[in-house]
């Protein structure tokens, strides 16, 4: 089998910086390609999602937060709880995630074309790193398609 | 997004580490909706209160804010909290449950909340043209098409955050440009308040997202119109509707513009209350709720008028009657009572883990608290109108 180097370079936009600075933040990606609601799909407590693993030190990756706006105090949670994602990546600015985002103060950041979501699905579980507003796969060798 | 420079110096910091954090995040989530600057609000009304709903994780935030010295800067209300203090047939809540509700209640006191209710207008009423910051659906939409006063619906901790700097983002309900109809709605004449109830519930399902002109309700009571409005806003996230003939708004818009047209027909309205109503015997312990939204003092003093002597002869049946806890401190009626009619104030049932008590259905009088209850109370609900209620226990 072949196999090719392939860089993946994803456009992001800051919308939420954490205030703990680093250059490079790198992690699991964990792609949801629905819309999530905090209260009810994610449990603060353990960091798990529904029927997924935990979010723990990954780049979550939604395309929007929906239901309660409770939801925000879920993100803080995850955060208290010492479960809380490294990054979370969003299609649309909503104003659960943002609130959530700055109180649990993780840094948030929107896709710049939202279309990638589906494409990024088949990298679930992949470390990928998010450095100057851009988000890319850590190895890049692939089988060639 | 233009920042005064006094908002510039809370930013900083000047004003402390709490207020400089509130006001980032109102000033993110005006950048979101695209808001040229804030503006200052008159009054704040805060959801997300009840333990149920905000658990351990809201509990610290809340006392985060609250121990690092945050003071609501504006009049400030909050929703009602989980009915942690009642009992059912003597069962009630467990210590962990209560003072986790207590640490919430404390905590916003301590930053100035003045009053628990999902009524804040009953409260303070806001003039015509005033801009506020208020969560919870109901209240949002009777400030904008009752009132006339401007408020987007804010969600439960940005609220909070609002009232600490005294600021929401200047977009949405605040600008003249964006309060406009865009659906018209013709809907029957309610004749109870319960129908009423019905009726918003439904036109809300005719209008989940845009903001409709309802015609055809006529001159109906306020508190009609509460339960109307309710309805609207358990089924359709509008901020808004253009009631004919009471909002003040109305006098800016014209109706022939609106290019989408449609009505809720009284068969739709009779086969929904039909749907809904309740067996005649309860299927196990059975609770009646009065008060989705918090009864007024005028509603309180028509029923209580009659409620001196009541009782009920079914064993598994208490009827509670809701209000608002209007000044502080609020009063509790003391958990062991076995009073089958409570009148409570400042709680909400129906962000109250019902079935913890042993309650397997409730009957309501509104819409909001039917679809609500079993989501959030895990119980079954029913549909009553409240003359039907209150016949029941004796209550006339």
């Amino acid at each position: 089998m072949d196999y090719n180097t392939i860089d993946i370079i994803i456009k992001l936009k800051v919308i939420v910086e954490g205030t703990r600075q680093r250059s490079e933040l790198c992690g699991a990606l964990e792609v949801i390609d629905h819309p999530i609601s905090f209260l009810g799909d994610i449990d603060a407590e353990s960091g798990k999602i529904r029927g997924r693993d935990s979010v723990k030190g990954k780049i979550l990756l939604y395309p929007t937060a929906v239901g309660s706006t409770v939801g925000s105090y879920v993100i803080y949670g995850l955060s208290r709880s010492g479960n809380a994602p490294l990054a979370i990546v969003t299609c649309n600015e909503d104003v659960v995630t943002t609130v959530g985002a700055i109180i649990a103060d993780i840094p948030l950041y929107k896709l710049v074309d939202c279309n990638v979501i589906k494409d990024l699905k088949k990298y679930n579980g992949k470390v990928f790193c998010i450095r100057d507003s851009v988000l890319v796969l850590k190895v890049g060798y692939f089988p060639k398609v | 997004m233009y920042l005064t420079k006094e908002e510039e110096r809370i930013l900083r910091g000047d004003e402390g580490e709490v207020k400089a954090r509130a006001l980032k995040v109102v000033v993110k989530v005006g950048e979101i909706f695209g808001a040229e600057r804030l503006i200052n609000v008159s009054h704040a009304h805060v959801s997300g209160i009840s333990y149920f709903n905000i658990k351990k994780y809201g509990v610290e935030f809340l006392e985060d804010l609250a121990n690092n010295g945050a003071k609501f800067s504006v009049f400030t209300t909050a929703n009602p909290y989980a009915a942690y203090y009642l009992s059912f047939n003597g069962r009630g809540f467990s210590k962990n449950v209560i003072d986790n509700q207590e640490r919430i209640i404390n905590a916003l006191t301590s930053m100035g909340a003045r009053a628990f209710t999902c009524a804040p207008y009953h409260v303070r009423r806001p003039k015509v043209g005033e801009h506020i910051a208020w969560a919870e659906s109901n209240a949002v939409l009777y400030a904008n098409s009752v009132l006339g006063a401007r408020t987007n619906r804010e969600g439960g901790p940005l609220a909070l955050l609002e009232a600490i700097v005294g600021r929401a983002p200047y977009c949405g309900m605040h600008v003249d440009e964006e309060r406009y109809p865009s659906i018209l709605i013709k809907v029957p004449k309610p004749s109870s308040l319960s129908e009423a109830a019905v009726i918003g519930y439904l036109t809300g399902k005719l209008s989940p997202s845009k903001i409709p002109y309802v015609e055809g309700l006529g001159k109906v009571p306020e508190e009609w119109l509460k339960a109307f409005l309710a309805g609207v806003g358990t089924s359709s996230s509008t901020p808004m509707v253009f009631l004919e003939g009471i909002t003040p708004d109305c006098r800016r818009v014209r109706k022939d513009n609106i290019q989408e047209c449609t009505r809720l027909s009284e068969d739709d309205i009779r086969s929904f209350i039909k749907e809904h109503s309740p067996p005649q015997e309860a299927t196990g312990n059975r609770l009646y709720v009065i008060g989705c939204p918090h009864i007024s003092k005028k509603e309180i003093r028509e029923i209580t008028l009659y409620a001196r002597e009541t009782y009920s002869n079914a064993r598994n049946e208490e009827l509670w009657i809701i209000t608002g806890c209007f000044s502080l401190p609020c009063s509790k009626i003391p958990a062991e009572s076995n009073s089958k009619v409570k009148i409570v104030e400042g709680v909400c049932p129906v962000v109250t883990r019902l079935d913890l008590l042993g309650i397997d259905e409730v009957v309501t009088d509104s819409a909001k608290a039917l679809h609500y209850l079993p989501k959030l109370a895990h119980v079954k609900s029913f549909l009553m109108n409240r003359k039907e209620i209150l016949k029941r226990f004796e209550v006339r």
